[in-house]
């Protein structure tokens, strides 16, 4: 540690504002038609030692970010500092070193070996990449290192195809810690092991980051496993960070209704507690289109509603205009021969009375419209008359408990309360 | 695993002291450049100064020029890895040992080689002697009136039908100018080991280098490769070399340019596809995250595990390649100096005494040589392909 | 196996006895399934749960014939559907497999044609027992989608199965499979490939179709879902069932030594294991011998060890484990004790 530069309290990684936007192009002159929002204004930082997890549902961007840290993608936008340097101005010589020092472990063991070359020359890779040439020397590293993740120097002659998916993700490790890394960008590493397996993998993991000394940023959706081995996790979703934290803290009280989802659709460990939490609607939107003010609005359990609203008449309506905007129509409604609207309003639970006559006429006409079998004019009926302060207003970023959280429930300057359970 | 406590024992790399440039000079790339420089001044010093004369009275010829080159081309990019990597070489060549059938197809090749090479020099052109014109083989007998003079014994048959018994002075006989019909064999192979050089050495290359970037750039540069490979496969090559025939006659580098530079479209539409798969693979972006380039990546992760659907495209290219030289030769569009086997056949099938089948050993001969050729390639295709497989090992 | 009853009014929807397929492979033959006996009741979620080659996909595979013949083969045992011996040769399993017996895989898009509408497949799903209409069997498949919980079924049935996600394809995959009515759904690792969110709801709709009357054998490796899913769990490991008992049961008593290490790998700590790779697996004895920290030398030899009540008390519930402590002789105390441990521990994490 101490060849380190002196860095003083400057975290290893520190990540401001970063975008990855991919274009969707058209024609033979790729004209750009529309973007693909896959990072959208991420920040956060990693400081050293600090193993640093990042959960969310596939599409939520998480793999681009790790990625674009690596350089792998463009940055469209934002800057990444390592060690204090901005990424993007660093000199060829600082490049390669920054290579060097940010290595990949990615998710899928099978294919993270060229099957044509033997373990102890693909571990040695990084080493040759990186300029040396003494074919012994590598040879000396890799087979320590070997040993270090519990496996045999002997196995350096052996073909990816002759180990068990955990002994490959060792060697993953290892080849990820010839270089002697300051930071270990890990994408799902345990994501496709057995328990058993991946509680070694973790532990293993564990124990190489104190010996070497490195920090660990974790790419995962699996939230048992971030709970075990990070210090500290931020949640994605479409492309934004919404909560970020100490992990204790993230996933015991979750402050945004995301977060609370994502750890409510994991089941309990205890056969008698069987109750999973349930998003308003499932549909993950397109991140080339992402929904206005806040992106979690159309599938928000705790989104907000008209003042005019009671909780529980907000409650079956937010989840009726979310479906119908969303088009998740039960079975029951078929639009090619749509029902009644008695039907229409069973179906949906939806309230006899509503105090606002705004709101009850809009929704009879939505009702109306669905039994005509328009949906698009029902969904838009719907928006008219139960605007929500979440889609009209993207969240400040705002800090519960000393972390940062990104929704409205806890802006003070919205009205409305954190649902608290 | 031992306990972590012992922390970082590992020698501790100084990567200040390691040189991150990555090597420029390589064996392969010094030996490309001693060799095309080799060839480039004998070829200077051929075209301005004297002519050279490097095996007997071997009058080079622009043809010849280009295949040593391409010599030099394989000997730097096939030869030398082979040679440094001796591990796998032996690993292969163990493997190799295993089958029959690919140890003998490639025998036969490289027999090929050695006599397409090396024989014409010291043999030189088939000589004329019309005196001993059709000839048969060792072992067989023709009508003894076809040729003013009989090398072997002379039976009397019914009548007064006499026989010309074949002799050891035209082993596989002689064609109807009394060129032995070995002597030819010898000069066609030259011409399909020209084809096969020139196929390897450039085509394929260009295939290759074609698709790799393609499939790693993407973007626009993949869409004019892509449309451009479209195009290509529309223009057939006979077209073109008719099209040059009537400027520059018959000549075996026209054919080789215009088939050659015609034909690798498949090959290079295979690369990118595979380039486009292995592209996410895990070896793949972690080579790339830590700074290997595009080439680096195709030639050590990408071109080794498509194997599988490279080596026999690009033999069924070389083959295709042979196939379409001996079909234009057999037409009679190629220089008749060079004794293609097309032309051999041609030649056999029409004589000028006789009937084909009476001469069959003009035809036969080289259709047979031909033949074992295309078939040979086949199998070394398919041998290759299962030898590489590290996993096909058992 | 109290076989002797000569009135069986309970008659188990599917029972297996002492199933044993082999792999042969180049390098010999894996004993994938080595003497598996359970049975799964009408309406009933059984869950079999084990790692990668524990042999519970090969199992399931063997019940319906569907797996590879060869390099595998079935070489004893016999599997009773309904009545219906399975294995006999004079059985068409074809009209059972698909008709009363339906099967979802891991990956869906595996088992979804990408050239066809899933509407087409669902047709064929279903004509291919019953002789419909095709209007008739449109209809059909439209209510299946939607039943499975595909918003907007009539319209999407005309879709190809590269334009659902990874859950919604799963949910045709369920449609499918639910084509003919099965009475029972054989389910392996369904929720494996997917996000946490999109697993909630496949674990939502399995629950609607068991509380529709249909049973269910679920294969999976994740404890989570056995605790979400299972009215009984069956234990797998080395190709033997090592544990088997109700859930709560299971979930509260961990018995099996085997079992303990898999809730353990759930505790929340970091901990380094030392255990031998799947080859090295004992051939005689206690499969889990090599690994076991309880193991003594009676765990060597013989057959994998019976199956022994896992509680002390006169409790009627059929909680066993194959493991020599719970026999005649043995001190099971010293496995309960560790038992209690790792369900605290791993759970204990959980409920905050
Ligand atoms: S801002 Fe609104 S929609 Fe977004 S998470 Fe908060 S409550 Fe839900
Ligand atoms: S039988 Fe022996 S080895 Fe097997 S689980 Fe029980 S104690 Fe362990």
């Amino acid at each position: 540690m101490t060849e380190r530069p002196d860095t003083g309290d400057e975290p290893l990684l520190a990540v401001e504002e970063l975008e990855r936007h991919y274009p969707i192009t058209e024609g033979w002159l790729r004209r750009e038609v529309g973007r693909v929002r896959a990072v959208d204004g991420v920040s956060f930082e990693i400081r050293e030692g600090e193993a640093f997890g990042l959960v969310g549902e596939s599409g939520s961007g998480k793999t681009t970010l790790a990625h674009t840290l690596l350089g792998l993608e463009e940055r469209t936008d934002g800057t990444v500092r390592f060690d204090g340097d901005p990424i993007s101005e660093l000199s060829d010589a600082e490049r390669r070193s920054f290579r060097r020092r940010v290595q990949l472990v990615v998710q899928d063991p099978n294919e993270a070996f060229n099957p044509r070359i033997r373990v102890g020359e693909a571990v040695a890779e990084p080493l040759a990449l990186n300029g040396m040439d003494d074919g012994d020397r590598r040879r000396a590293i890799v087979e320590d290192l070997l040993e270090r993740v519990g496996l045999d120097a002997a196995d350096t002659d052996r073909y990816p195809h002759e180990f068990s998916d955990g002994e490959k993700q060792r060697l993953a490790i290892a080849r990820a810690l010839v270089v002697d890394p300051d930071l270990v960008v890990a994408d799902e590493p345990t994501s496709a092991l057995d328990a058993r397996v991946k509680s070694d993998i973790l532990a293993l993991l564990e124990a190489v980051r104190r010996e070497f000394d490195v920090s660990l940023l974790f790419v995962s959706h699996d939230i048992d496993v971030v709970r075990r081995f990070c210090d500290r996790v931020a949640v994605m979703y479409l492309g934004e960070i919404v909560e970020r934290g100490p992990t204790d803290e993230v996933l015991d009280s979750p402050a945004h209704p995301y977060t609370e989802v994502l750890l409510g659709s994991e089941p309990s460990l205890d056969p008698s507690d069987r109750s999973l939490v349930r998003p308003l609607t499932d549909t993950i939107p397109d991140p080339a289109d992402p929904p206005s003010g806040c992106r979690f609005h159309t599938r928000c359990p705790a989104v907000i509603g008209p003042d005019a609203l009671s909780a529980a008449t907000w409650e079956r309506l937010a989840s009726f205009r979310f479906t119908v905007q969303t088009g998740e129509l039960p079975a029951a409604i078929d639009l090619a021969d749509p029902p009644d609207r008695a039907t229409i309003r069973s179906v949906f639970d939806l309230p006899g009375a509503i105090d606002d006559e705004a709101i009850a006429e809009g929704v009879d006409d939505a009702v109306a419209a669905l039994a005509d079998g328009d949906l698009d004019r029902a969904a838009e009926r719907l928006a008219a008359v139960l605007p929500s302060v979440c889609e009209q207003q993207v969240p400040e970023t705002v800090t519960v408990a000393g972390r940062p959280v990104q929704c409205h429930r806890h802006d003070p300057s919205i009205d409305a309360e954190p649902r608290s359970e | 695993m031992a306990a972590p406590s012992d922390r970082h024992r590992f020698e501790r790399v100084d990567w200040s002291a390691v040189d991150a440039t990555g090597r420029t000079v390589t064996p392969e790339r010094t030996i490309l450049a001693v060799g095309l420089l080799v060839v480039a001044a004998l070829w200077l010093y051929d075209r301005y100064v004297a002519h050279v004369y490097l095996v007997a009275d071997w009058a080079v010829t622009p043809v010849d020029w280009a295949v040593m080159a391409g010599l030099v081309v394989l000997t730097a990019y096939g030869v030398v890895p082979a040679v440094g990597n001796r591990e796998a070489t032996l690993r292969v060549a163990s493997a190799i040992r295993d089958r029959p059938v690919l140890v003998a197809a490639l025998c036969f090749l490289g027999g090929l080689f050695v006599v397409g090479t090396v024989l014409p020099l010291v043999l030189g052109r088939p000589d004329l002697n019309f005196g001993y014109a059709y000839q048969p083989p060792l072992g067989f007998a023709a009508d003894a009136g076809w040729s003013p003079n009989c090398a072997g014994e002379i039976r009397q048959g019914a009548g007064i039908q006499r026989y010309c018994e074949g002799s050891l002075q035209a082993p596989l006989g002689t064609n109807g100018r009394g060129q032995l019909v070995g002597s030819l064999l010898v000069s066609g192979a030259r011409v399909a080991t020209y084809v096969v050089v020139f196929a390897l050495a450039f085509v394929v290359p260009l295939a290759t280098a074609v698709g790799v970037t393609a499939g790693f750039r993407g973007g626009r540069l993949d869409d004019v490769l892509r449309t451009y490979v479209d195009v290509q496969l529309c223009i057939p090559a006979i077209f073109l070399y008719f099209v040059g025939y009537m400027y520059v006659g018959a000549s075996l580098a026209l054919l080789l340019a215009t088939f050659g530079l015609l034909s690798w479209g498949p090959v290079a539409r295979l690369v990118r596809s595979e380039v486009l798969q292995r592209r996410e693979d895990g070896y793949v972006v972690v080579a790339r995250s830590l700074g290997a380039s595009d080439w680096y990546v195709a030639r050590r992760h990408v071109l080794p595990n498509v194997t599988n659907t490279l080596v026999p495209a690009v033999v069924h290219l070389v083959a295709l390649l042979i196939v379409a030289e001996a079909g234009v030769a057999f037409l009679g569009f190629s220089d008749v100096e060079l004794y293609s086997w097309g032309s051999t056949i041609a030649e056999g099938l029409s004589p000028d005494r006789g009937t084909a089948h009476q001469v069959w050993w003009v035809s036969t001969v080289p259709a047979v040589a031909l033949a074992a050729t295309v078939v040979s390639l086949k199998l070394v295709g398919d041998g290759l392909r299962d030898v590489l497989d590290p996993r096909g090992e058992h | 196996m109290s076989g002797d009853h000569s009135d069986p009014p309970t008659e188990p929807l599917l029972a297996v006895e002492d199933l044993r397929t082999h792999i042969h492979a180049d390098h010999g033959t894996v004993r994938a399934v080595d003497g598996v006996s359970f049975a799964v009741d009408r309406g009933e979620a059984v869950c079999l749960v084990g790692e990668s080659g524990s042999g519970k996909s090969v199992t399931c595979e063997s019940l319906t014939g569907i797996v590879p013949r060869p390099p595998a083969e079935i070489v004893d045992g016999s599997v009773t559907f309904d009545g219906i011996d399975l294995r006999a040769d004079d059985t068409d399993q074809s009209s059972i497999r698909g008709a009363r017996i339906g099967h979802v895989f891991q990956n869906p898009q595996h088992a979804l044609d990408p050239v066809y509408s899933v509407g087409d497949q669902l047709v064929e799903a279903i004509t291919i027992h019953r002789a419909f209409e095709e209007a008739t069997a449109r209809e059909r498949a439209i209510d299946l989608l939607g039943r499975v919980g595909i918003p907007r079924a009539a319209q999407r049935v005309d879709d190809y199965p590269h334009e659902f996600s990874g859950g919604m394809a799963q949910r045709v995959a369920v449609a499918i499979a639910l084509a003919a009515e099965p009475d029972l759904l054989i389910a392996d690792e369904p929720t494996t490939a997917v996000d946490v969110t999109v697993q909630a709801r496949l674990i939502d709709l399995l629950r609607g179709l068991l509380d529709d009357g249909m049973a269910l054998l679920l294969i999976t490796h994740d404890l989570r879902v056995v605790a979400a899913l299972a009215d009984r769990v069956l234990v797998m490991f080395g190709g033997t069932i090592v544990e088997r008992g109700p859930v709560e049961a299971v979930f509260d008593r961990p018995a099996h030594p085997y079992t303990q290490a898999l809730f353990d790998s759930y505790d929340g700590t970091t901990r380094l294991a030392e255990r031998p790779s799947r080859d090295e697996l004992p051939a005689d004895g206690c499969r889990f011998r090599a690994e076991c920290p309880h193991a003594v030398q009676s765990c060597a030899g013989g057959e994998q060890p019976g199956f022994h009540a896992v509680s002390d008390g006169a409790s009627s519930d059929d909680h066993a484990a194959s493991c020599v402590y719970y026999g005649d002789g043995y001190d099971a105390e010293q496995i309960r004790s560790a038992g209690r441990a790792v369900q605290q521990s791993a759970t204990g994490d959980d409920d905050d």
